[in-house]
């Protein structure tokens, strides 16, 4: 408090200095007009030419010499009123102060909000049966995704993932349950993620394993392969019959 | 006699040359000073536009975050639930 109002009365003073001083060099001014005058209607006047112009010439010296004195006075006080930066500083430092307690309160609101949630008498669970299981085409499709550039050819290849989808299961998706769940492909576990946001007990999907495109055409072929080694059978078993 | 008058004649006009270019010489000191004073001049205003520049960014940076600290602020103020329970 008392830094300020010594800080108030030393801007005070040089504003005061500063005014005072371009007073005078505006006062100045008209003086040396008066001045110039009053040795020209001299140096006409006089009959002893060369003392007037004796004392215009150190007039003239006197005149120069007080000039640049005042301007020096008032450049200096402008200097001295632009370059005290010592108010910034402070306004900077009263900022930062602000902004670290608002940062401070708003921690604390985060904390007291996370242990409202930890302390609540009823947590929320998510059962498994209303758990969507990670279906494998959502990989393929992401797969797609990331070798396709095209959008619109990305969003023709997601309804084909969703036809197939309809195609090899008669039922949806969303009336299996986690514990019965559909085998959508062999060798391949499913994950369960939660769909709601917010805390879950249940533990943490792993990472679904990485395929390349490749592998699963090969893989495709040989279910193919294995599909009609089937049919053959069954056509020597009617055959036989 | 004409002689001696023609070189106190010589002589006062010798002596009005030097006195004109004593005057010449003063008078070009002058104009160098105050060209000088000129210079000086021209290099304050830009000296102190240049600083009065800085510090006007600066003031705005300071509105700015002053600015976004009262939103902060209201926006905290504005739900005062979370400090209650």
């Amino acid at each position: 408090m008392q830094s300020s109002e010594f800080w108030s009365q030393k801007d005070l003073v040089s504003d005061f200095n500063f005014d005072k001083s371009l007073k005078e060099l505006r006062e100045l001014r008209s003086q040396l007009h008066h001045a110039a005058d009053y040795c020209e209607s001299t140096f006409l006047n006089a009959k002893e030419k060369k003392v007037a112009v004796e004392n215009t010439k150190e007039y003239i010296c006197r005149a120069v010499v007080t000039v640049v004195d005042h301007l020096g006075c008032v450049s200096e006080n402008i200097n001295g009123l632009i370059s005290k930066t010592n108010a910034f500083s402070e306004a900077d430092i009263r900022i930062n102060c602000l902004k670290q307690r608002f940062l401070l309160s708003q921690q604390f609101v985060h904390n007291l909000a996370l242990s409202r949630l930890r302390w609540r008498e009823i947590i929320p669970r998510h059962h498994p049966r209303y758990l969507s299981a990670p279906n494998t085409e959502t990989e393929k499709s992401d797969e797609d995704l990331r070798d396709s550039t095209n959008v619109a050819s990305t969003k023709i290849i997601d309804k084909k993932v969703v036809f197939k989808i309809e195609d090899d299961m008669p039922l949806p998706l969303f009336a299996y349950t986690y514990s019965q769940k559909p085998a959508l492909s062999k060798g391949e576990t499913n994950s369960v993620l939660p769909v709601r946001d917010g805390f879950s007990i249940l533990s943490k999907s792993p990472n679904p394993a990485f395929h390349f495109q490749e592998t699963k055409k090969k893989l495709r072929s040989r279910r193919s392969l294995h599909g009609s080694d089937i049919l053959s059978l069954i056509r020597r078993t009617k055959r036989t019959a | 006699m004409a002689r001696a008058g023609g070189i106190t004649n010589a002589v006062n006009v010798g002596i009005a040359v030097q006195a004109d270019w004593e005057n010449r010489e003063f008078i070009s000191h002058i104009s160098l000073n105050v060209r000088r004073l000129f210079d000086f001049l021209v290099q304050f205003e830009a000296t102190t536009k240049s600083k009065l520049a800085s510090l006007n960014g600066k003031l705005d940076t300071l509105e700015r975050r002053l600015e976004l600290l009262e939103v902060q602020v209201g926006t905290a103020s504005a739900n005062p639930s979370l400090f209650t329970n």
